[in-house]
């Protein structure tokens, strides 16, 4: 329907023009001076509504009462409808039906045709009110539905996050407040109705039809309208709170047609037949339902008083009668496991509450580690009675290239350590990369990198014993850039075996600043050994010439002798590793200007110094490990002093965790307990293998060791030592610290105070400072502790903890 | 020895279970015309999905009849896959899809046919429009609704009883439209309207009595719905009958199933069926078809909100914001 003028000239809708004018000139009677073409053009605006013609000429031709008021009521009622402009009718049935399904003897004009035999007139689609619903229709105003636009922006501010509103802001939220304020004013009307309310038909007071009374003499269908309006208003009172059965009926009413509601719904001619429908209309579950539902539905009391039952036909057997009448094979076995003591323990447990269990469960874990209970063995006695034989740790240390590694091979070779197939295997595989010198080497070496490098790089342990002595083979690692493994390997020592190569050039070079031979000895000192055995390794190189052999010794004693080692326990001995000369077997036919004891001899003669037995216990961790199964933590390492035995608490630092030893073993044979100076290796329980690391100390926790962070050092320093940053190696422990401050230098000879604060403290002098560890809570270092500081891959000073 | 690795039968063996066909049923009280079965409708059923529903229409006598059952899972509102164009709106989808098992008489393929593709269609309108996807940009709401049993008549216009059409598709549509309004208003999206489904259909009346369709009246019958057509010669009318089963036997001559929200009071999906005239008194008979599907629509609205609010109920009772009332009565719905 197009509203253009020329559309509206077309006499489409003269009878309904005509019609309408009539019934409008009826109501107002001819009190209003208006004209017909007047009513005509507002009957068209408003869609041929009598009622609402009636209105809009009222307004316009009202006398003095308001003069004031607007004379053009369209754009009003348009700002009224929506505030963006937006806004659009709902159809309505329910509406509709309060309007038009009224008897037909109200405003017969409002809907002109419908059910009402027109004569030969042709009916429109709008007058079969095949628009009646559509949204531009009649709607009335309670119907209309208003679209609010939520703003997706943020609220304005200003920026920076102040919690100030800008101008505009400000603005913008006075206006809308206004706004709210006369909507309050509005009344009840735009309160929000609940939805079941909503269902429910609206009051017709709301509609739009406020005819005045005062200002119009009821007519005979005024009044009839009123009357209806009335009636409606107090018949379906809109209640949020609606019972089902009011709203259903109410629904139901509106579904009535307005032409014949008998025939449309029979049934509804009697509300109560039909009302009661809507409260049974909650259907009960099926048993399938049920099923998953069961435990809602039976919280919201649903009756589901007829529940099948199955019955099973046939009558049951003998058999079956019987069969659950002795206990079944389930629980007889059930019976049997709860009659151990095991199952019954827990099942005990699980009848507490909740926290006892925990707790239950947490001591089954402690009492799960199969923890022997401790022998209270007298260690030192057992030590002292015990038939075993002695056992010795040393360490190789030596230039890089000097042959410690082949050395050690030869001599665990020739006391048949190692079998002769594994030799031959090592030499066909040496020669195949062309080291063939190098097969004895790789019994120590056993990393690829290291054996295809040549070079040892870290501290290989093996082990193997005389007649009198069980040995322990540290081999340190020659090459400078690993000397803080061979500080964790000398550590672990009671005596040091010197390599050094007797060929021409490489003792020298080996001896020079840089050299390691210098740099080991030191370091071993330093470290706390002070048995050493100089082994002349390579005289095959040099033809077994006595006069080298001879010229590197005395080079070495006054080192030696310099470097803190005592002549008696300083030991010199001609071998090669290569030929195994003078190793094990004597070569008094090579070296017939030597009748000294073999390297094993020597070994075998070098007492290890006395062990701090009785002091508490110290072991510093050298390696952490997973050992086996039964055993998931392990840890191996020197014990420095102090004893232990099976089922011992220690204390690790500085994780500051208990852990109880579950097992010991020296040289790869279970103990029952171990005093120092052995290499042990500790099966622990009741740790995480999280709180123990390499260079990590286990002691006592009778007297434990406080961590330090400062501390100060007796040192003799090999280099300049300034204020400077350092590395704190002790074993397998370093850290990284500072040097303080240096408190004083001290003469080598008197032990008197030199000079107080020195700015600088030269190499080859004894001094005191104060060293800091940067990182860290501090290192569980104490009093008599043996360090080294270390700068740049060169040692820069041993000393003592004070 | 006895085989002790496998779980073995008893030797003696056992008899089957026979179930009897159950006495206790209470004798069935035939519907009239207008009054809709009951519905049985639960929401929160499946956990992984956001929202989801269950519809069931009440057993019949005979517990071997089948009757509609459906499930509606909702998922979302989730990210937009990422193959998808931008969307400044949620997109929602529908999937409507038979169980092999759901159809009376044949097993259904796994695969989608054109009769799930369509009812998905249909779904997918029926529920668009009362999502508020505006709330929700860049995001899909998947709507799948599973029907597992289902009273049969499925087939299209004209193939009905008599010529009468099938309403079975119509009643799964309808179903499945009301459950899955409940499923999305379960997942907490949000609505401008629940919708619920009705469905209504056209049958003949022969001086007030509903017709039934007899065996063996096929050629009267055939008769009867030409005369119905002109109902004002033999004075016999066209009666409405609200929620029609298949399983009636009515011969429906028309039908239609509606979208219908009814806070709203407006269509968001109209389906019919059949032929339709206008009757000796101008009434129209797709106007009275509607209007009684919207009638049916809103009736089951009633036990939506029922279904909705219980849940709801039940959420707010399990965090202990209400305490369960004696008899049940929760405000203004009185709760059977």
């Amino acid at each position: 329907m197009s509203r253009h003028k020329n559309i509206r000239n077309l006499d489409l809708h003269a009878g309904q023009l005509r019609k309408g004018l009539a019934q409008v000139r009826k109501t107002l009677g001819t009190e209003i001076p208006v004209t017909d073409k007047e009513i005509q053009e507002s009957l068209w605006y408003y869609y041929f509504d009598v009622s609402k013609t009636i209105n809009y000429i009222l307004s316009q031709h009202a006398p003095a009462e308001n003069p004031k008021a607007k004379p053009q009521p369209q754009p009003s009622r348009k700002a009224q409808k929506g505030t963006s402009g937006i806004s659009f009718s709902l159809s309505s049935y329910m509406a509709h039906e309060h309007v038009c399904a009224s008897p037909r003897t109200n405003l017969p004009g409002c809907l002109p045709g419908i059910g009402q035999g027109h004569g030969s007139e042709k009916k429109t689609a709008t007058e079969l009110g095949f628009f009646r619903d559509c949204p531009w229709g009649n709607v009335p105003e309670h119907r209309r539905g208003e679209i609010i636009v939520e703003r997706i922006h943020p609220r304005g501010g200003l920026l920076g996050g102040s919690g100030k509103m800008s101008k505009l802001a400000a603005l913008a939220k006075a206006r809308k407040e206004k706004a709210v304020a006369e909507k309050k004013q509005d009344g009840e009307e735009k309160a929000s109705v609940s939805l079941l309310a909503r269902l429910a038909p609206k009051a017709p007071a709301r509609a739009p039809t406020p005819i005045s009374k005062s200002s119009l003499p009821p007519t005979q269908e005024s009044k009839q309208e009123i009357k209806q309006k009335t009636k409606q208003v107090i018949m379906p009172e809109p209640q949020p709170e609606a019972e089902p059965e009011k709203i259903a009926a109410a629904s139901s009413q509106g579904l009535g047609h307005p032409e014949d509601p008998k025939t449309f719904f029979p049934i509804l001619k009697d509300k109560s037949i039909y009302m009661p429908q809507f409260t049974s209309l909650l259907g009960s579950p099926s048993s399938f339902a049920l099923s998953f539902f069961g435990e809602r539905i039976s919280t919201i009391k649903m009756n589901t008083t007829n529940q099948e039952t199955f019955a099973i036909s046939g009558a049951p057997t003998a058999a079956q009668a019987k069969a659950f009448s002795e206990p079944s094979p389930d629980d007889i076995v059930i019976a049997a496991q709860s009659g151990s003591k095991g199952l019954n323990n827990a099942r005990k447990k699980t009848d507490k509450p909740v926290e006892k269990i925990e707790a239950a469960v947490q001591a089954m874990a402690i009492d799960n580690a199969p923890v022997k209970t401790r022998k209270k063995i007298d260690v030192l006695e057992e030590f002292k009675n015990a038939k075993t034989k002695e056992s010795a740790n040393f360490v190789v240390i030596g230039h890089v290239d000097a042959g410690k590694s082949t050395l050690m091979g030869r001599l665990l070779y020739d006391c048949g350590v190692i079998d002769e197939r594994t030799i031959q295997k090592f030499k066909a595989e040496a020669e195949k990369i062309g080291k063939s010198s190098f097969h004895f080497a790789w019994v120590l070496d056993q990393t690829d990198e290291e054996r295809s490098r040549g070079v040892t790089m870290d501290i290989a342990t093996n082990h193997f014993s005389t007649a009198s002595t069980n040995f322990t083979i540290l081999d340190a690692p020659g090459h400078r850039d690993f000397v803080p493994n061979m500080i964790a390997g000398a550590s672990q020592a009671d005596f040091a075996v010197l390599v050094l190569d007797a060929s021409t050039g490489a003792f020298e070079s080996g001896f020079q600043n840089n050299g390691q031979t210098r740099e080991h000895t030191l370091l071993a000192r330093a470290i706390g050994i002070s048995r050493i055995i100089v082994a002349v390794n390579k005289l095959d190189a040099v033809n077994w010439n006595h006069d080298r052999y001879i010229e590197i010794t005395q080079q070495m004693s006054h080192f030696l002798s310099n470097a803190g080692f005592s002549s008696d326990s300083t030991s010199f001995v001609p071998c090669s590793g290569l030929t195994g000369a003078n190793i094990v077997h004597d070569a008094r036919d090579k070296m017939p200007w030597y009748n000294g004891p073999t390297l094993i001899q020597t070994l075998e003669s070098s007492k290890p110094q006395s062990r701090g037995i009785s002091s508490p216990l110290r072991i510093t961790i050298n390696d952490v490990f997973r050992g086996g199964i039964q055993n998931p933590v392990s840890i191996s390492g020197r014990i420095e002093a102090g004893s232990l035995q099976v089922a011992d608490t220690l204390l690790t630092l500085p994780s500051k965790e208990s852990a109880t030893v579950k097992g010991i073993e020296i040289n790869e044979q279970s103990s029952e307990w171990a005093v120092a100076g052995h290499n042990v290796t500790l099966h622990l329980s009741g740790i995480d293998i999280i709180h123990l690391k390499p260079g990590d100390v286990m002691c006592s926790p009778e007297s434990p060791i406080v961590p330090l962070s400062c501390f100060d050092l007796k040192i003799l320093s090999l280099e300049t030592i300034t204020p400077m940053l350092v590395g704190i190696h002790r074993g397998r422990l370093n850290a990284s610290g500072r040097v303080v401050s240096l408190l004083e230098s001290i003469d080598k000879t008197t032990g008197k105070t030199l000079k107080k604060k020195p700015r600088h403290v030269s190499p080859g002098v004894i001094a005191r400072i104060k060293v800091e560890v940067t990182l860290g809570a501090g290192i569980p270092v104490e009093k008599g502790n043996k360090l080294v500081l270390r700068l740049g891959g060169k040692t820069v000073a041993a000393g003592i903890v004070e | 020895m006895t085989d002790r690795r496998r779980i073995n039968g008893p030797a003696e063996g056992t008899t089957p279970p026979v179930f009897l066909t159950s006495s206790t049923h209470k004798p069935v009280i035939k519907r009239s015309p207008t009054t809709l079965r009951k519905i049985f409708l639960k929401t929160s059923l499946t956990p992984p999905a956001t929202g989801s529903a269950f519809l069931e229409l009440p057993t019949p006598s005979n517990p071997s009849t089948p009757t509609l059952k459906l499930t509606a899972s909702v998922y979302g509102p989730r990210p937009l896959p990422s193959s998808t164009t931008f969307s400044p709106d949620a997109r929602l989808t529908a999937e409507l899809k038979f169980s092999p098992f759901s159809t009376p008489g044949h097993r259904r393929g796994y695969i989608r046919d054109g009769v799930e593709r369509d009812l998905s269609a249909q779904l997918s309108i029926a529920l668009e429009k009362s999502v508020d996807v505006g709330k929700y940009p860049k995001s899909a709401i998947d709507v799948f609704v599973s029907v597992l049993d289902c009273e049969g008549g499925l087939g299209d216009a004209g193939d009905g009883n008599d010529g009468g059409v099938e309403v079975g598709l119509m009643g799964v549509v309808a179903g499945a439209i009301s459950c899955a309004s409940a499923a999305i208003a379960d997942a907490g999206i949000e609505c401008f309207d629940l919708v619920a489904g009705g469905v209504a259909g056209l049958i003949r009346e022969r001086g007030g009595v509903v017709e039934e369709d007899h065996v063996g009246e096929g050629m009267e019958a055939g008769e009867d719905i030409s005369g119905a057509r002109h109902g004002e010669k033999k004075n016999r009318g066209i009666a409405l009958v609200l929620d029609p089963s298949p399983t009636d036997g009515y011969i429906i001559l028309a039908a239609a199933a509606v979208g219908y929200m009814a806070a709203r009071d407006e269509l968001t999906l109209v389906w019919t069926k059949g032929s339709m005239g206008r009757e000796g008194d101008g009434t129209d008979e797709v106007e009275r078809l509607v209007d009684g599907a919207i009638a049916a629509a809103t009736s089951v609205r009633l036990v939506i909100n029922e279904a909705v609010k219980e849940r709801l109920l039940l959420g707010l009772k399990e965090i202990g914001l209400i305490k369960e009332k004696a008899g049940g009565n929760d405000g203004d719905i009185v709760m059977e």
